[in-house]
């Protein structure tokens, strides 16, 4: 945006609604699984767990990893169901999830092995639209493939701030708090990153172009 | 893009930038890098590529969830359950570490008492005994001092270890107080040749002449009123000092055990074992 207008993370009015209704109905199922209704603990994991995979894939690039990171998450929300103080159970989970990742990246610092495994097995290619042509797939998969590459060899604590940030929309001020550091830090760590992903992918950065 | 401009962009803070397309900046701050972009292409090409990355991650796509996460009834029923009971005191890692200390000084202790238990007859039993109780020390010297002196009266050479034990009978070795004059013992009443008692060497009271015996030997009988104890008294005391150093063996290997316990005691399943942070 080379006009200089900042980033700017408005929703639409029909987003919020439908974020309103959500948040009613997980307060709902939240009070049944407090009453010891496993079903609707399950409602609440059917609901959630897509984007907690997903937000998780992105911390934890190895699909075998995030999905266990995933589930001690689900594990820890139903251990500490009691301990939910209102608001939004989507980034209540979604800290949990994060933390789970987080304690999943120690794990892997201990005992290294490949990052985004999957995007390396072509056994696995990412989606496209039917209608997409085969050089905008290919396009597409290779940008893909260069972005994770990038975003894994950056430092755990920058990948996160910036997954955070720029995936799953919290502010500075949140990820301080699920990050439990300063705000300053946070900000520091995405700016950082964001140089050493653009420095990363320089040599490629006409495939992020148009 | 020509080479001053490079050089020119080499000079221009990037970090402003990227501040600029976090909306991190003050109106000033904002005011300077829209200029940088305004007069530096690079610097437009920047966050250019800033907002292209940011996008392209925000659409990364994710590869299927590989399985599902409901939990059973029999992960309810785990997860349910009440934690370990070191769980609520302190967690693995601190439970660890206490339980390592602990054993370690268990295992110091024993080895110490150990160590000192097979140093020698005289050491140990006077250690020991000091360490059960510090009012029977001077039976242990007068235990060795008798048999000296019993050796002497026979016409054999005095043990040492009775140095500083005052004689309880007959028997006794010599011993001397500060600054008096060699006495020879009595003589033995059993007969025994009296000309061998001078080869007793005169010792005092201070231990100034030990002539080798354990320190500890000494320090046991310094005072010489305490070797008055009788024959029934350093039995007893020898029993005694056995049976300190029984049970202080026994506490440290007691302690050892509890340590190694807590340091090794395996947390009862929660989850799958990680902390919860919420």
């Amino acid at each position: 945006m080379a006009d200089g207008q900042v980033v700017t993370r408005a929703r639409t009015e029909d987003q919020v609604r439908a974020d309103a209704l959500g948040q009613g109905i997980d307060a709902a199922l939240v009070e049944e699984a407090l009453r010891g209704r496993l079903e609707a603990f399950n409602e609440l994991v059917t609901r959630h767990q897509d984007h907690l995979f997903a937000l998780v894939y992105r911390l934890v690039p190895d699909r075998d990893q995030a999905a266990d990171a995933v589930q001690e998450a689900f594990f820890n929300a139903y251990r500490n169901l009691a301990s939910f103080r209102g608001g939004s159970v989507k980034s209540w989970l979604g800290r949990i999830a994060v933390n789970a990742a987080m304690d999943m990246q120690r794990a892997r610092r201990r005992r290294p092995s490949q990052q985004y495994p999957e995007f390396e097995d072509d056994s696995w290619q990412p989606p496209a639209d039917k209608d997409v042509e085969p050089e905008s797939k290919a396009l597409a998969a290779e940008r893909t493939e260069a972005l994770a590459r990038a975003l894994g060899d950056l430092p755990a604590e920058q990948r996160n701030c910036i997954v955070l940030f720029d995936v799953e929309g919290y502010d500075y001020a949140e990820i301080a708090a699920i990050m439990r550091v300063e705000v300053g830090t946070v900000k520091s760590r995405i700016h950082r990153g964001r140089l050493a992903l653009r420095r990363a992918l320089i040599s490629n950065r006409e495939l992020f172009r148009g | 893009m020509d080479r001053t401009a490079s050089a020119a962009h080499s000079s221009h803070d990037e970090l402003l930038i990227a501040r600029l397309f976090g909306g991190d900046v003050d109106e000033t701050e904002r005011a300077q890098a829209l200029d940088l972009m305004a007069d530096c292409p690079e610097c437009a090409a920047l966050y250019a590529d800033l907002r292209a990355i940011a996008d392209a991650n925000a659409a990364m796509p994710i590869p299927p969830r590989p399985r599902d996460f409901t939990l059973t009834a029999a992960d309810a029923s785990r997860l349910r359950r009440k934690c370990h009971v070191w769980s609520p005191i302190f967690g693995a890692g601190l439970r660890r570490s206490l339980g390592s200390s602990l054993a370690a000084i268990g295992l110091a202790g024993a080895l110490l008492t150990g160590v000192a238990w097979f140093l020698g007859g005289s050491m140990t039993a006077t250690s020991g005994t000091l360490m059960a109780d510090q009012g029977v020390q001077a039976p242990v010297a007068a235990a060795a001092a008798t048999p000296a002196a019993a050796a002497t009266a026979a016409g054999g050479e005095p043990r040492p270890g009775a140095i500083g034990a005052a004689p309880s009978d007959a028997t006794a070795a010599p011993v001397l107080g500060p600054g008096a004059n060699p006495v020879p013992a009595a003589s033995a009443p059993d007969g025994g040749n009296p000309a061998a008692l001078p080869t007793a060497e005169p010792t005092t009271a201070s231990g100034q002449q030990f002539n080798g015996a354990s320190p500890i030997a000494l320090f046991g009988g310094e005072n010489g009123a305490s070797g008055t104890k009788s024959a029934t008294t350093e039995g007893a005391a020898s029993q005694s000092g056995m049976d300190a150093r029984l049970l202080w063996l026994a506490g440290f290997g007691a302690l050892f055990a509890i340590g190694l316990t807590i340091a090794l005691l395996p947390r009862l399943p929660r989850g799958r074992g990680r902390g919860t942070r919420t």
